[in-house]
């Protein structure tokens, strides 16, 4: 089997296919803590992809509640232990086993399909907390009962498990983006890729009886937007753009700047191995050993800096361009009180201030002859 | 006493030792012959009279653990074929056992199936596994999933779940349910849709044909050159037909016996023949199958 090199897990691992990385990768970053769980972009998502027959129970992005939350039920439960000890070492290289390099023998990825039933509890666990609070904690201050949201969507992988797993070769990256896509008219149904899928990002349609994944809104990015699930996103937790390969990182492209400079957004679960590519600002109120499981062995250092991110004004210019446009960004400046964007062209897409200008009306509207309800 | 016991228990070792005969590997064929018939060729009657004027090939199934992905164990060990033909027509008659009789489709439900394979060219017949570059196969392939959307209508989501309920489907109105609603709601069946209220449903758009909600027959002919070549011919000219009772399934497979299309394999008295069968509650499909390697096929 070829090896590859993923930076995730600090080292070179088996994959099924030699190493073959996109021009740019589509990527995105999400902000764990700024969630509200509205579940904006789920329904966006699935009024603007889901709705055929078949798809009835088919969340190609869905948010939900950890530590009991999951969709479908207990994905992570199901596939974390088949992988055995996950143990990282003092220099952050993974030396446990990934999903390739656990398969059982005669299968290419270590997975498990899911029940009809374990999609049928979309939001199971919701707002499940670990323990009750105790009466008048919430006035005192800090409490230690913790639970967290969890947006998911199809990860478009560079090492992608549905890919690899598929014998039609059904499913391909798009070499231009990253993008990974399921061919509707070669596949043959046979789920391979879902049962292989750690996250359980491909879907199977018994209507069409094929299998269905995120898509990314392609159809929108090649036209210089971002998908539908960031555009609409209420508590703006997320950006979408490109990551650079290795030897054309820059620092004024904010995907760049906040996964590979900054460290600041971690790969969910990198010890499976797929080095997936919706990175997530770690919640800073969480036990750690559940995050370093979550997010590898540098959580410390990504809150560290998100804790400090107020005394960072470029950081905290990337930040502040969360769901501030549909456009993509490709470049960011910070220039006095506002923080800049920029497509591929170089033209400027959105401007956003540091701090969000104040006016107040009066109360009363003579021109109307009303009250105003609002003032500010 | 213990006389009657003893004998009452070599009894019951010979019953249950006459029931396993059949898997015996001495009793395997190692070939199969098919037989000229003047009668027409029952296209779905498997209990036909003509069958019996063939001889019944007892064919070994082997787990196909060869290229992943695999299965470790066969669920179904073993495959009766018969074979007959008349001036037209070629009838091949499978029968296997099978407790369970799997016909629908959903995450983990998975069909039975049954598919025969002839080279194109008999003379290098290729890899048993599907072929090869060079050596392309001609295969006929049926489902149990694919005779239920014929028999019944293509399988929608509410014939597995009736009481699911859905606020809209595009393109489709639904009644709007009021509790004073009396009549039975009835919601839009997927093959009553047009192309354009296909649009949400991509793979039968694109007229994948594993997603064909005008599927007439239960059968598909391809073509192969190996591994994950598997691709629908244009020109579908094969006809199979299954019934299931007591365990077991017979499935028909017939074809004309001279093709004029240049996919599907030549029938000369001399050829070979090998055999895939799935086992839907075993949750097999693709690769994960029962194979035979290639066997000689005798046209009597
Ligand atoms: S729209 Fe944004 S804030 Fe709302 S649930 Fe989705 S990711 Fe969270
Ligand atoms: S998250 Fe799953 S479906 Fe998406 S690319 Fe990775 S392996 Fe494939």
């Amino acid at each position: 089997m070829p090896k590859v090199y993923n930076w995730h897990i600090g080292r070179e691992m088996d994959y099924p296919y030699e190493e073959s990385r996109p021009e740019k990768q589509v990527a995105w970053v999400f902000d764990i803590n700024k969630c509200i769980e509205c579940q904006t972009c789920t329904v966006a998502c699935k009024t603007t992809w889901t709705s055929g027959k078949g798809q009835e129970s088919m969340f190609w992005n869905n948010v939900e509640t950890k530590p009991y939350g999951g969709y479908p039920t207990g994905w992570d439960l199901s596939i974390l232990p088949k992988l055995g000890e996950q143990v990282w070492n003092a220099n952050n290289v993974y030396e446990g086993k990934t999903v390739f390099e656990s398969a059982p023998q005669g299968e290419k990825v270590n997975g498990y399909l899911p029940t009809d039933e374990d999609y049928a509890h979309v939001n199971l666990g919701e707002d499940e907390c670990t323990q009750v609070i105790e009466k008048g904690a919430f006035f005192q201050g800090i409490h230690n009962a913790w639970m967290f949201y969890l947006a998911r969507i199809c990860n478009h992988c560079t090492y992608p498990a549905c890919l690899a797993a598929c014998p039609r070769k059904a499913i391909y990256k798009r070499k231009e983006d990253g993008i990974v896509l399921v061919d509707q008219t070669r596949c043959r149904g046979y789920r391979e890729c879902v049962k292989a899928c750690p996250y359980k990002k491909v879907f199977f349609n018994m209507v069409t009886r094929t299998s269905e994944k995120c898509i990314a809104c392609f159809p929108l990015i090649e036209k210089g937007e971002q998908p539908r699930c960031v555009q609409t996103c209420i508590g703006k937790i997320r950006l979408m753009g490109f990551l650079n390969p290795p030897e054309k990182i820059r620092r004024d492209n904010p995907l760049d700047f906040l996964i590979y400079y900054k460290k600041i957004a971690l790969p969910l679960y990198p010890q499976f191995g797929l080095e997936p590519n919706v990175y997530y600002i770690p919640p800073v109120h969480v036990p750690r050993e559940f995050l370093y499981q979550m997010f590898g062995p540098t959580v410390d250092e990504a809150i560290e800096t998100y804790r400090n991110a107020h005394q960072d004004r470029e950081l905290l210019g990337a930040l502040l361009l969360f769901t501030s446009t549909q456009k993509i960004i490709d470049s960011f400046r910070v220039k006095g009180d506002y923080v800049y964007g920029y497509n591929e062209k170089g033209d400027e897409v959105v401007k956003v201030p540091f701090t969000e200008p104040l006016y107040i009306r009066p109360y009363y509207d003579n021109k109307e002859k009303v009250y105003r309800h609002t003032i500010t | 006493m213990t006389k009657n016991i003893v004998l009452a228990l070599m009894i019951l070792g010979i019953v249950s030792s006459c029931g396993q005969k059949d898997q015996t590997p001495e009793n395997y064929s190692n070939a199969i012959t098919a037989v000229r018939v003047e009668d027409t060729i029952p296209l779905t009657d498997p209990d036909a009279k003509v069958w019996k004027k063939a001889p019944i090939a007892l064919i070994e199934l082997k787990p196909q653990n060869i290229i992943p992905p695999i299965i470790q164990e066969p669920s179904i060990k073993q495959l009766r074929v018969r074979a007959i033909y008349n001036d037209n027509y070629f009838g091949m008659l499978l029968e296997w056992e099978d407790s369970t009789k799997d016909e629908l489709i959903n995450v983990n439900d998975f069909t039975d199936q049954v598919a025969i394979q002839f080279p194109i060219n008999p003379e290098n017949p290729g890899s048993f596994m599907m072929g090869n570059k060079g050596a392309p196969v001609h295969i006929i392939h049926w489902k149990a999933l694919w005779q239920r959307d014929v028999e019944k209508g293509y399988l929608d989501v509410q014939d597995i779940y009736p009481n699911m309920w859905v606020d809209l489907y595009y393109f489709k109105k639904i009644p709007v349910y009021t509790e004073f609603t009396e009549k039975e709601i009835k919601f839009p069946r997927v093959d009553e849709f047009s192309p354009e209220q296909n649009d949400y449903n991509p793979a039968i758009k694109l007229r994948n044909p594993v997603s064909l909600v005008e599927r007439q027959i239960p059968v598909e002919e391809a073509f192969a050159e190996g591994f994950g070549t598997f691709t629908t011919q244009l020109h579908q000219d094969a006809f199979a037909w299954g019934k299931y009772e007591n365990g077991h399934w017979k499935v028909i497979i017939v074809r004309p016996l001279v093709s004029p299309d240049s996919r599907d394999a030549p029938l000369p008295s001399e050829t070979v023949v090998a055999f895939a069968v799935w086992d839907g509650s075993a949750n097999q499909i693709g690769g994960r199958k029962q194979y035979t390697p290639w066997i000689p096929l005798k046209l009597q």
